[in-house]
């Protein structure tokens, strides 16, 4: 065999296996090569006589079973126990992964320290509000007013209190959404200002306040009867602290 | 090597996967088998290096 295609190339050819281009290029040199040519009709006869011969047998179907068994029987002794230890180490890291994810939610829910995220939403709540005819659902001055508005639009009852005496009118109620929850939020006006204060309930201990800052607005956030309260506004942070007092009396 | 292209029609990507030998070295595997196929039917006297049928 002199040609060294006939020795390669031409079972790709002859299986189908080359691509379009190698394909053509070989069947150019197929005619001019009658080394090849021949050595293709070979393998043609020598696959036909293949088919002839009917070499294909399926095994009984006994045998298929007979495996099959021996498989069923073979797996939980064979497969399980090398399996053992990675299963074992995949279930404390699936624990592990479920026990930060929860630890996770809990603290920011817990607002222990107030989590940056907690603290941007309500001041982007508040910001909101601040858009024309956003800023409160309920107008009135009357905590008599807004309060019963809440009923039926919460799944708890916020303090409503006027402290307009104190310097600090309310101007109205509305309902806000932060983290995913429905929560009240009052509008008190503090001189031109507006100090949005957000209530939702809690199931934790009563905590003294916490205050910080975003976006050049004060924040301050404290829990009292249940209740998590978290004011905010680009008042000076004493007035917030002095809202909160009121709150607490 | 036959076996799996002739009777189970596999391709040479298939064969490569089934045998773990590079799907380069498939074509020139079968070349090698079915040559000696060839020698072995045209003179059945002709018994050696079978295994790569």
């Amino acid at each position: 065999m002199s040609c060294d295609r006939a020795g390669t190339v031409i079972h790709g050819y002859f299986d189908n296996e080359l691509d379009a281009l190698g394909a053509a290029e070989f069947e150019r040199h197929l005619d001019e090569c009658p080394e090849c040519a021949r050595e293709l009709e070979a393998l043609k006869s020598l696959r036909s006589s293949m088919n002839r011969a009917q070499l294909y047998e399926r095994a009984p179907a006994t045998l298929r079973k007979k495996v099959l068994a021996d498989l069923g029987s073979a797996r939980p002794v064979a497969i399980i126990p090398a399996r053992t230890p990675w299963r074992w180490l995949a279930i404390a890291a699936a624990f592990l992964l479920i026990a930060y994810t929860g630890w996770q939610v809990v603290s920011v829910h817990r607002g222990d320290n107030h989590e940056p995220a907690l603290a941007a939403e309500m001041v982007d709540a508040h910001l909101r509000s601040l858009q024309p005819g956003h800023l409160t659902d309920v107008i009135s001055t009357d905590q008599h007013t807004v309060k019963p508005w809440f009923d039926g639009k919460l799944d708890f009852s916020p303090p409503v209190r006027d402290f307009a005496d104190q310097g600090f009118p309310l101007q109205g109620g509305r309902l806000d959404i932060v983290h995913g929850r429905a929560v009240a939020a009052l509008v008190y006006g503090r001189r031109k200002h507006l100090v949005s204060v957000f209530i939702w309930p809690t199931s934790e201990r009563d905590a003294s306040p916490r205050a910080g800052s975003q976006q050049g607005y004060h924040w301050l956030d404290w829990r009292k009867g249940g209740m998590e309260f978290s004011a905010v506004s680009d008042v000076a942070p004493a007035d917030l602290e002095q809202l909160q007092r009121l709150f607490a009396e | 090597m036959i076996v799996l292209r002739e009777l189970e029609g596999c391709s040479y990507k298939e064969i490569a996967a089934i045998t773990s030998i590079p799907i380069g070295t498939v074509m020139s595997t079968l070349s090698r088998a079915r040559r000696q196929l060839q020698l072995a039917l045209a003179d059945p006297t002709r018994e050696e290096a079978t295994h790569e049928l």
